[in-house]
């Protein structure tokens, strides 16, 4: 089987139209697509920070102790004082807003440094920040006597930016524009309730990172890598069926025969060649993006344990899938068989097995095709273990990948012609 | 050594091969002639095991081809229409690759490469890949494929097709030494009477997937012993001219070529004088005459109507 195979690849090598589409188009996809898609997908690490000045003009605790004293004014029972009490220190908007700013998921993009009113127009001038957030002198006081007592109204949090702030600044001011509503919300629903879980709704709510799964966020160059390599591995079952249609063709097959091998020899040797060029064609893939941009961390050991496991019961699948391409070609001396499956059955594949979009956008029933597509399953099961998820789970994924193989070899062997190719 | 008996190929109620029977002895050079569609490329597929007859039997030494296609694969060397080799190996990687496939391997591999490559003549462009190589040269290379192994029997199916007179000179002596040399038996198909003629010991003339005459080149042109072949060459096309010969009953066949018109006339028929009386009556201006002894196209052309090429 070895010349097989040795002969198949010497021709695919040869021919360097076909392999820069099989391995060059890949990386260049991944590329378009990650860069262009990035706002669409979740998990992005922030690959910008905003830096902002907080200027702090209101004085917090002293508008707590001045509530406090106003509160004693108001002829109404103490027990009801106190639980007045309670939800005002609960709903405090500046510690609020600083939990906000300083929280974990918002470390990597936000820089927040407080300054005076002063320090900060002059360091926004300099364009050494993109905003300044200003918390207005009374603002605890406007807003303790708004939500309490219906008194006064609200005074607003102040966003300045400068000429220079540009798309960052627009997107500092939607994110403290998203906490004020989120938060309003919250207090309004709070005071209706008189329950105290403020803090946990407002951290919860705001500023999270959605995520695919519930798992470690993924980056759309990675999500993209995974699946254009699944993709393209696609056009490697087109492209071995078309060579094979020639083979058939110009009655090389027929030589083949008459040296007295076995058919199914030259159809498991197809199948070996097809599994090897689908594994380099990934291995070249996931090495280039991880070190070009970093997609996926090469130097951990896992990251190979779970490639390898996955992506050779993908190649294994892809490689069945060739075989019956190559079956029903070979059987009916029709070219046709792969072209269709080339030109318009992998891009069918390709979008219901998620290579385009991540499948959760798609409707259901797209879905559940394409978790019985070899490329949908080796994805997901792709993405899911750089997420971190075990072995444990992707195994059911795995069953199916082995499922699709034996099928298709066993229908392959079944159909591919065992005297003449005519 | 080979024999069919009543070998039949029928394609969807379309009878390709229609009760063929044909011989070969060892050492012999065979010819399968016939017009394009006759049914030899259909033959030969069945003799060499890879299309299964519809009925009729492939013997090789008295054994059943059809039955157990491995007795014949090992011993047979097939050259087929097509170019069939891998244009983007080289010409040692083709033939390493089959060699390998015929079992070959190691110094015998290496040696049998080489000595194949100085018969078909391409020693020297074993390293350049085969889609570099002329028509002519790819024609080579692909009969280099079917020697590799040393065959005993050899299937050639129009090996010269679509080359210059120098490569298919070539190849016409190549197939010569490798009879007479070599000893190897050989089966030429062919729509070139000319190779048939130069090359083969017996002939076989096919038409419609049928073996319309058979035997050596001297006794299918006694077929026309009686005959011979007056080629009238024209200045120009006269359409009243050939039908007035036709309407001569003295004259048993004619046809127009492409300078004139070709006639089969009873031998010693003394018919020139009248021929020339005619052409004088309807003006026609002949530029040459010649009278031939008949051809194995004029064979085939009286057999069936048609010319070779048509």
């Amino acid at each position: 089987m070895f010349t097989f195979i040795k002969k198949d690849i010497l021709v695919m090598i040869r021919d360097r139209q076909e392999l820069k589409v099989l391995l060059l188009m890949p990386f260049i996809l991944t590329l378009i697509l990650g860069f262009a898609l990035s706002g669409f997908m979740g998990g992005e690490e922030s690959s910008f920070t905003i830096d902002v000045a907080l200027v702090m003009e209101d004085d917090p605790n002293g508008a707590i102790e001045a509530f406090e004293a106003q509160l004693d004014e108001q002829s109404i029972p103490n027990e009801m004082k106190n639980d007045i009490l309670q939800v005002a220190h609960a709903i405090q908007p500046v510690d609020i807003l600083e939990q906000f700013l300083n929280s974990e998921e918002l470390s990597d993009m936000l820089h927040v440094t407080y300054k005076s009113q002063t320090e900060a127009e002059s360091a926004l001038n300099k364009e050494e920040l993109a905003a300044i957030l200003t918390v207005p002198a009374g603002y605890t006081t406007d807003f303790l006597q708004n939500v309490i007592f219906d008194q006064s109204s609200a005074s607003e949090l102040i966003v300045t930016t400068g000429s220079h702030s540009g798309l960052i600044g627009d997107i500092f001011e939607d994110m403290i524009d998203t906490f004020v509503r989120s938060f309003n919300f919250e207090t309004a629903l709070t005071k209706v309730a008189g329950d105290d879980i403020v803090n946990d709704i407002v951290t919860d709510t705001i500023g999270n990172v959605e995520t695919v799964t519930d798992a470690d966020p993924i980056s759309s160059t990675t999500y993209y890598a995974i699946g254009m390599a699944v993709m393209f591995a696609l056009f490697v079952a087109s492209t071995m069926g078309s060579k094979s249609y020639v083979e058939n063709y110009q009655n090389v097959f027929n030589r083949i025969l008459l040296s007295g091998k076995s058919p199914m020899l030259y159809l498991s040797g197809k199948g070996v060649t097809t599994f090897l060029l689908v594994i380099l064609q990934a291995l070249i893939l996931f090495i280039s993006v991880s070190l070009i941009l970093r997609a996926f961390d090469i130097t951990d050991p896992s990251f190979w344990l779970g490639t390898l496991i996955i992506m050779g019961l993908f190649a294994l699948s892809i490689a069945a899938v060739t075989m019956v391409i190559i079956a029903f070609t070979m059987r009916y001396n029709n070219e046709s068989i792969s072209n269709i499956f080339g030109l318009g059955f992998v891009a069918i594949l390709a979008m219901v097995g998620g290579s385009f979009t991540p499948t959760a956008n798609l409707p259901d029933f797209v879905t559940q095709i394409g978790e019985w597509t070899p490329n949908g399953i080796a994805l997901s099961a792709l993405l899911q273990w750089y997420q971190g998820l075990s072995l444990e789970f992707i195994a059911p994924m795995l069953g199916r990948l082995l499922i699709i193989s034996i099928i298709c070899i066993v229908v392959s062997y079944l159909i591919f012609p065992k005297r003449g190719a005519r | 050594m080979l024999e069919t008996t009543e070998l039949k190929k029928t394609f969807k109620n379309k009878v390709a091969v229609d009760n063929v029977n044909l011989y070969l002895e060892k050492g012999e050079s065979v010819g399968l002639l016939g017009p394009n569609g006759a049914g030899k490329s259909t033959t030969i597929s069945m003799i060499s095991s890879l299309i299964k007859p519809t009925s009729g039997e492939v013997l090789w030494h008295g054994k059943s081809v059809v039955k157990n296609p491995n007795i014949i694969r090992d011993v047979l060397g097939v050259v087929p229409q097509e170019i069939a080799i891998y244009e983007e190996l080289t010409a040692y990687e083709n033939l390493q690759f089959f060699g390998r496939i015929y079992g070959l391997k190691g110094k015998a591999l290496e040696q049998k490469i080489d000595e194949t490559l100085k018969i078909v003549g391409l020693e020297d462009r074993k390293k350049d890949l085969v889609k570099t190589f002329s028509g002519g040269m790819k024609r080579r290379i692909n009969i280099a494929v079917a020697l590799l192994h040393e065959p005993e029997f050899i299937i050639m199916d129009e090996p010269t097709v679509g080359i210059d007179p120098q490569s298919r000179n070539y190849i016409l002596e190549m197939v010569r030494k490798l009879n007479e040399e070599k000893g190897m038996t050989v089966l030429y198909t062919s729509h070139y009477m000319e190779e048939v003629e130069r090359l083969c010991d017996r002939i076989y003339i096919m038409d419609h997937g049928k073996i319309i005459a058979t035997g050596t080149k001297e006794e299918l042109t006694s077929i026309l012993s009686s005959e011979e072949k007056i080629v009238i060459e024209l200045d120009r096309p006269y359409p009243n001219f050939v039908e007035k010969l036709e309407q001569n009953e003295k004259i048993l066949q004619v046809s127009v070529s492409e300078k004139g018109i070709d006639l089969i006339v009873p031998k010693n028929s003394q018919l020139l004088g009248e021929i020339f009386h005619i052409a004088e009556k309807l003006d026609v201006q002949i530029v040459h005459v010649n009278v031939q002894v008949p051809t194995l196209e004029d064979v085939f052309l009286h057999l069936t109507g048609r010319n070779l090429r048509d």
